[in-house]
Order: C-alpha cells, then structure tokens, then sequence
C-alpha cells in the first residue's frame, strides 16, 4: 500500500483523486496544509492555473515544505499547471518555483481555449516496458510525443490572440446526438461521472504489452521546449513526470498506474 | 462517414470544454471593467477573469440597457492577464455570442446580468466552439442550459446586490432537487421531467451518478470570504464574485482573502485568519423588500 497525495489548492484535482482511486493499492490524500506531506509516499500537482497554484503555494508555506519533500527525492508527478510548476525554466517568469526537471516550459503556448485539442500521443513503450527506476536520472527522458504538425504548431508568443482557426471544425456542423453528449460528458468527467471498470493489469506485467498510443486531452496546454522535431508532451527524470495533458480526463490508466509503481519503487527502496 | 467524423469532434470539444471547466475548480473568477483590475485580480489568485463593461452593482445602479462588452476592452483585458478571459453575452444574443468567439475569449457567460435580447430563446451553444456558463436556479433549468450546450453552470444568485440569500436557495434547490431525483423510480422521473420541463434522459443520468454532468460554481451575491466558503460547503465547485471585490473598500486585501476560503472552505481556524481586518465589504442590498422587476434572476428560464 503506498499513500499518494494530490495537491488540493485549486484546480482537477478531485479528477486526479478518483483516477488514482481506480487504481490497485494506493491510499489517496488531499494536501492542502504542509505538515499533510509528512503522510504521504507520492505526489500529484493537477492542472489547474499555475499562477494560483503557485501562489497558494507560497502563501501558505506550502512550497518550503515541498522543497524539503523534494530534497528526499520524493516522486512528484506535475500534470498542465503541475507540469510548470516542476519546470527549471519557465517561459516569462525569472524564478521556477518548484525546480525538478531540467526543462524549459511556456504557459499557454498552444493558444487559448479554441486552440485546445485532442491529439494521439506516441508513447515511448520501452520506458514503459522498463522498471521505471533503471534510467538515467541525469537528464529527461521522453515519455510520450506528438508529431509537430498534431493539431497546429505551438504559437511563438504566449501573449499572440491567435487568428488561426484552420483547425476549428466549422461550427455549425458540430451538432451530435443526445447520446454522444452524454458519452463525452461521461468520458470528459471521470471525476464526477466515474464509471467503474475493470482495474488495468499492471502496466509493467510482461505478459501485457503496453498501448503505443495514449489520447492527449490538451487544454491551454504548455509546451515543453526541447530540442526535438516532435513535440514533447511527457518527460520522466529521476522520480518526477512532467505531463501537459490531462490522463485524469480519459479513462485509460497508464499514467496513474506508471505513477503509482514509481512511488511503490521508491517507497521500497528508501526504507 | 462524414457525418460521424463531425459527431466525434463535437464529442471532443465538450470533453475540452467541459475539461477546461474542471481546470477552474476550486477556484475564483473574479468580475474586472479593465486591464488593470484584470491584473490585479490575477495576482490575487484569480482563476479567470470576467471582462465586461460595468459590474453588476452599476448596471443596477445607473440603469439603461446592460450589452456585450466593447470588443476592444475585451481584447485589452486578454492582453493583460494570462489566466482565461471570460465575457458576457446577453441571454438569446448569438450574435454578441459569435462576436466572442471571434475574439477568442476563453469562456462565455450568457447572462441574466445583462439585459435580455430574446424572451423566448437562449443562444443555441451547441452550436459554438467555445465553451458557455448559464446561470440556473433549479435543477430544470440548469439541465435545459446543459441541453442547449451549456459545459458549466452556475447558481444566478443575486447579482450586484452583496447579499447571498438567493445564491444560497438556489443551490440548495439544485442539491434537493438532484437528490430528489436519485430517490424517484422511473415513473416518478417522468413526472419529474414533465413538472421541470427538462429532458428525461438527463434525469435518468443523474439518477445514475447523483450529480449535474458539468462543473457548477456558485454566483450572486458573494461579497466575503465566510459567504464563498458557505456556498463551497453547500457544494459549489468554485465561486464567481462580481461586483464584492472591486465595491468592496480593499479588493486587493479581500480578493487573496477569498480565494484563500475557497481552498481552505472547511477549515474554520484558517477562515477566520483569513477574515481578519478585510476593510469594509461592499453595502448590499436587502432582496425582500425588492419589487420583482429589479430581480435580475428572474431573467431567462
């Protein structure tokens, strides 16, 4: 049994909550006081604004702790507004605020709310496939990856109102039944509508080969720059993940799964 | 297969409007007239921000018809912040509506605070690409907003008016009738759904998860930190505060005060910390002995 906490200060993070809920041997905790860490083996950072989350942080004396929590290594996975947060450089700002991957990220740079896309995500099954702690922890590995071009190109400035709607389907047409409606209202709310389904099998079992593709739900997402030809969507170092989409809005349970042995791996290996 | 393909994209776009909803969460969207309240309310930890002309205190005040705000405020308040820019639209004004969209604003309110353009009608929002909030005062109304596309709602409240009386009945409303219906059988769901003139399918579905399918925040009449708290506790996801913060004597101070209770909603010891020495709310308004034309809630249904 390991105890994961999913930071509770504003945003997703009863989605988080009730994904991990979903998976096989993990106590959940909602952290919203620093001496809540002590308790816990694993951390969430949901989506959510980073700014507010950053601030809340700060506020209430959140983010020292956080910081020693860090210095015991202790795994953080950071999802959107997370993701940021664990950033070492983040677009605009002259401080990172919880400095874990050695990644530079820019809020927002895919546009706003009508530029939010879902997009196929390539996963690298390899890392998957492997014991998530036999890695090199020096610098980030790539978890999963969109091709540049899925569904636009990230716009240059955070700050452009952008007027590309080329990929907007035309409004009109959007119309769907009743029962689509609900199927998506349904999928987009794990939180609220949860549906009970079968627990995954172990991600790392070798008897499952794991998925190659994972679906992104991308919404004013950051982007991750990197030096890569496609665009970097996920990165593991050491024992923090940063993600910027939301696995806590689909219901596939890879991530949470990965997570959750990451943080089983640790808690074993520290004691 | 045309067809099918337009289906599922609209099916992703409720998930990414509907997600986006939940990335406000536990969160303040804060009523700004210009760039520099827009700053000041995301430096106190606003979520989002609502652009528009007059906050709901003035539109009472000063009368008139309340519109759309000017295109070019909007585009100076997006500038400014880098948190989501919401606006209003008013209630059947699609056309305001497509303006919105064309700016690219993150979130539309159709709104009761603004001044009615169709008596009849709410704008058709399965028809946009951008996400909308409603107001609602009962079950049946929020589930025809959600009918018509609506992926958030909220309670109407009182607007403008600092009083939280009718922000409170109407979430209680919402959470009687939602448990209202997981206790009703299937007969008793259709004589609901005639009685509420909404749509039985969704009644079937709540009866099934016992909640609203869309993230609800609470609105209309919050004006401290205790009043966003109590509508939290009653179950609000979130909280919109209008006209409390900018008509209050220190918004600063009370904005960081109020999404501080909204985190810390169930923590008695940390809200009164947070109460502490916030300067003079806004006035209010006593709604009782208001004659019925001035309530803004009664607007849309």
């Amino acid at each position: 049994m390991v105890t994961i906490g999913v930071l509770a200060l504003q945003g997703a993070f009863a989605e988080h909550q009730a994904a991990l809920q979903r998976c096989q041997g993990v106590i959940v905790q909602q952290i919203r006081l620093p001496q809540q860490l002590k308790l816990i083996d694993g951390l969430i950072i949901p989506g959510g604004e980073s700014p507010v989350i950053a601030k809340l942080l700060q506020d209430m004396k959140l983010l020292s702790a956080l910081r020693y929590s860090v210095a015991q290594n202790m795994p953080i996975w950071g999802t959107c507004a997370g993701a940021i947060l664990l950033a070492k450089m983040i677009d605009g700002l002259d401080n990172p605020i919880l400095p874990c991957i050695d990644m530079a990220i820019q809020r927002n740079a895919f546009g706003r709310q009508a530029s939010s896309f879902i997009a196929s995500i390539q996963l690298n099954t390899a890392l998957f496939e492997s014991n998530p702690l036999i890695q090199d922890a020096t610098k980030p590995q790539i978890m999963g990856h969109i091709a540049r071009n899925t569904p636009k190109p990230p716009c240059n400035s955070t700050s452009q109102i952008s007027s590309n709607t080329d990929y907007i389907p035309s409004s009109s047409t959007e119309r769907t039944s009743w029962e689509m409606r609900i199927q998506g209202a349904k999928r987009a709310s794990s939180g609220i509508y949860t549906q009970v389904t079968e627990p995954r099998s172990e991600i790392c079992n070798t008897e499952v080969a794991p998925p190659k593709t994972f679906e992104g739900v991308f919404i004013r997402a950051p982007h991750i720059l990197a030096n890569n030809p496609n665009v970097v969507v996920a990165l593991q170092q050491n024992n923090y993940i940063a993600t910027t989409f939301h696995p806590e809005l689909t219901e596939d349970l890879l991530f949470h799964n990965y997570f959750v042995q990451l943080v089983r791996h640790h808690k074993e290996h520290s004691q | 297969m045309t067809d099918r393909k337009q289906g599922l994209e609209a099916t992703e776009r409720t998930t990414l409007n509907h997600g986006l909803a939940k990335m406000f969460k536990g969160g303040v969207i804060m009523d700004v007239v210009n760039p520099e309240q827009a700053k000041l309310a995301e430096q106190a930890g606003a979520c989002a921000v609502m652009a528009l002309e007059r906050v709901p205190a003035d539109i009472r005040a000063k009368g008139g018809i309340a519109r759309m705000a000017d295109p070019a405020l909007i585009r100076s308040i997006m500038k400014e912040v880098t948190i989501p820019v919401m606006a209003k639209c008013r209630i059947g004004h699609f056309v305001e509506a497509q303006i919105l969209q064309a700016l690219e604003v993150d979130y539309i309110d159709e709104s009761e605070v603004l001044t009615p353009a169709d008596e009849e009608h709410h704008v058709d929002k399965q028809a946009f690409t951008i996400p909308f909030v409603c107001g609602a005062r009962n079950l049946g109304e929020a589930l025809r907003r959600i009918t018509e596309g609506a992926a958030m709602i909220r309670t109407k409240g009182e607007a403008g008016t600092g009083n939280i009386v009718e922000a409170v009945r109407h979430m209680r409303t919402l959470q009687d009738q939602i448990r209202q219906v997981c206790a009703a059988d299937h007969a008793q769901l259709m004589s609901l759904s005639k009685q509420w003139s909404t749509p039985y399918q969704l009644l079937e579905k709540i009866s099934q998860y016992s909640c609203l399918p869309v993230v609800n925040f609470a609105a209309g009449g919050i004006a401290t930190p205790a009043d966003a708290a109590l509508m939290m506790q009653l179950g609000a996801d979130g909280v919109f505060v209008g006209s409390g913060i900018f008509k209050a004597s220190h918004p600063e101070k009370l904005a960081i005060a109020i999404v501080k209770a909204v985190t810390y909603y169930n923590q008695a010891n940390l809200l009164a910390n947070i109460s502490c020495n916030l300067g003079k709310p806004m006035a209010g308004l006593d709604i009782a002995g208001m004659p019925r034309e001035l309530l803004l809630a009664e607007r849309g249904n």
